[in-house]
């Protein structure tokens, strides 16, 4: 089972934000969207999460298009984690957590869906914060209950096809200990039968955790692959216009290790600094 | 350890799978009959309940809550064996009694409506009033007492019974459709635009309402007074029996919306991959607001602050669950309004307070503690 894209353009005001990018993601594998700001990483995971209507392609789960899927089974399968967050009512963490299960929910909650919720907060190591109301958490606080909302929403596996764990740079708010470990979490759910598709910034955490990799630019695919053959200078140079060199991880195996140099801005009038 | 727990989950829990029959689940709230919510809700049955009797009670002919309970069932034809006067009767029976039933529906739906607008808005400030609803509903209110009449004159000869809620209704709705239109940006509701088109609205019913009072003959003006200040004073049986069923059926879509409206205040889009039909709960809840408050704002005029009193009273207390909040407001709501129309009436008995004095002298010191206590906070 698998997501697939194709052929997929998104056209707004007369722009197009995506061209006719096509990949596929197949179970079990994180695929990493890397590129620039504004390269269209975001409208890529907003038009898979049916928040933004493509302008062309075809977008399917376990091959049945995106329209063809209701609303409320597709989202007992597939769980989105946004980019940004604001709630700023008095829900307790385990309130916020436990409407991750409002898809599968008829009555009200059964103590299995506590018990997720427990959990899925236990995974985050968010479960001291369970009763803690949500406005008072930090950023990555939030950041980390949110995942934790979108797993449990896709805690148990559907009795066919697979489960779908989108995430909109799961990592921004976090310290390094938690941005290894919502990756390695991500990693996790993918081994049991997910697609993992995540938006990161940092590519060494992509080098990493990626099976491939999809860099993005002006919209269009760029380059698609496993992270060794992705992640080389030349790409990174021609995709986020910064000088880079790339070196072997020395402590895990076929991990590039990508080390900024820097740009050069010597040559460039616009960003010179007046005396 | 955690590999298992992601896949296994089916089989570690079977045992929670224990034969409770959905529908006693339904009632008890997981299963829970003591759980806090039920307390919270019993707490404010009881309080409503007491409230009812004192409303109904109390004033320039008392009587006592067993005479009320005898009276009552004697209109049903049981005698219980306990004396009470014709004249308290008739009192009871023709004024205080729909009064107190009125009181009782608007309460609820003035909270409710609050509840849900500033779930809508995601914005804890909203309130029917502040979006110009109950303005715009009084707008049309008042144009069916100055114009209706000319206009309808000698159709209908109960008329007017039937065309207040109309108009205000219709008046509502327009005004909360203008509102949410001008808010709405590109599928999400811009909540600062809501709050300034609704000013502007109340601004424009506000003029229109004026225009109206210049071309009003003596005894329209009178009307127009009497909608403008609120009072239950206008509570007869018959006027009962046309707004009940308005305020009643959309009450009770609320059970069912609960839940989603927890999910809506995620956010949109997060509302959607919750599998919720955001559009549609949208309009429902437009739907309910409009005509509850259209109904209610027809027969009372506009009373300020308990659509954004109670909501904020409760999520302090009991959290910001839905599930808790909708049946909790709806009780709060008509005990707070029963209890602020007992005061109008008595405070300077034999006068009467108009109902939104009462509310907006209780309600606008509350609100400013609001304002101070988030300021604090942050």
């Amino acid at each position: 089972m698998s997501l697939k894209v194709d052929g997929l353009s998104v056209v707004r005001g007369g722009k197009h934000l995506l061209r006719n990018v096509s990949f596929e993601a197949r179970s079990g594998e994180v695929i990493a969207v890397l590129g620039a700001n504004g390269a269209g990483k975001s409208t890529m995971l907003k038009t898979l999460c049916g928040e933004i209507r493509s302008s062309e392609g075809e977008i399917s789960f376990d091959g049945k298009g995106i329209d063809s899927w209701k609303i409320d089974e597709l989202s007992k399968i597939r769980g989105v984690l946004p980019q940004s967050f604001s709630l700023n009512f008095p829900f307790r963490v385990r309130e916020v957590t436990l409407l991750g299960r409002t898809p599968h929910v008829v009555f009200s909650e059964s103590r299995r869906d506590h018990k997720i919720v427990a959990d899925a907060l236990k995974m985050v190591e968010a479960a001291v914060l369970a009763e803690r109301s949500y406005p008072t958490l930090s950023g990555g606080e939030r950041q980390r209950v949110q995942l934790a909302r979108v797993l449990a929403q896709i805690w148990e596996k559907p009795l066919c096809g697979s489960r779908y764990l989108l995430l909109d740079e799961p990592t921004s708010s976090l310290d390094l200990a938690h941005q290894h470990l919502t990756l390695q979490t991500a990693r996790k759910f993918a081994r049991a039968d997910t697609v993992v598709i995540t938006v990161l910034h940092d590519l060494n955490l992509a080098a990493q955790y990626a099976d491939r990799i999809l860099v993005l630019r002006d919209g269009k695919r760029f380059a698609f692959g496993e992270p060794k053959e992705i992640l080389t200078p030349e790409t990174i140079k021609e995709s986020f216009g910064i000088e880079v060199y790339v070196t072997d991880h020395a402590r895990i195996d076929n991990v590039p290790l990508i080390v900024p140099v820097g740009r050069d801005l010597e040559n460039e009038v616009a960003l010179s600094v007046s005396a | 350890m955690r590999e298992t727990a992601l896949t296994q989950t089916r089989n570690i829990d079977e045992d929670a799978k224990r034969p409770v029959l959905p529908a006693i689940r339904f009632l008890t709230f997981r299963g829970e009959f003591f759980g806090k919510r039920n307390i919270i809700l019993a707490g404010l049955f009881a309080f409503v309940c007491a409230i009812v009797l004192v409303g109904i009670g109390d004033g320039a002919v008392a009587v006592s809550p067993l005479q009320i309970v005898s009276i009552i069932a004697g209109k049903l034809g049981i005698d219980i064996g306990i004396s009470y006067e014709l004249r308290q009767e008739s009192v009871l029976w023709a004024i205080r009694l729909p009064r107190v039933l009125l009181g009782l529906l608007v309460g609820a739906s003035l909270a409710v409506s609050g509840t849900l607008l500033q779930g809508l808005f995601r914005n804890p400030l909203a309130e029917p009033n502040l979006l110009g609803i109950s303005s715009g509903a009084a707008l049309f209110a008042v144009g069916s007492i100055v114009l209706g009449e000319r206009i309808a004159y000698g159709i209908f000869f109960e008329y007017k019974v039937f065309a207040l809620p109309v108009a205000a209704f219709i008046g509502g709705i327009a005004t909360i459709m203008i509102v949410y239109k001008v808010g709405r940006r590109r599928g999400s509701v811009d909540t600062a635009t809501v709050l300034l088109a609704g000013i502007a609205l109340n601004a424009l019913a506000g003029a229109g309402i004026g225009l109206l009072t210049y071309l009003a003959d003596d005894a329209q003006l009178r009307n127009i007074t009497f909608w403008l200040l609120g009072s239950l004073g206008g509570a007869t049986w018959k006027s009962l029996a046309v707004i009940t069923p308005l305020i009643v059926l959309p009450l009770l879509l609320l059970k069912d919306l609960s839940r989603k409206m927890n999910a809506l205040l995620l956010g949109d889009a997060e509302a959607n991959h919750l599998g919720i039909d955001v559009d549609k709960l949208k309009r429902r809840i437009v739907f309910i607001v409009a005509l509850t408050v259209g109904a209610s704002v027809s027969l009372t005029g506009i009373i300020g602050f308990v659509g954004l009193v109670v909501p904020h009273l409760l999520r302090l207390t009991i959290g910001a669950d839905h599930r808790n909040l909708l049946p909790a407001s709806v009780l709060l709501g008509a005990g707070l309004l029963i209890g602020a129309d007992w005061i109008s009436r008595t405070l300077v008995a034999p006068a009467e307070m108009p109902i939104g004095v009462i509310t907006a002298a209780i309600g606008s010191p509350f609100f400013l503690w609001l304002l101070l206590r988030k300021r604090n906070e942050s």
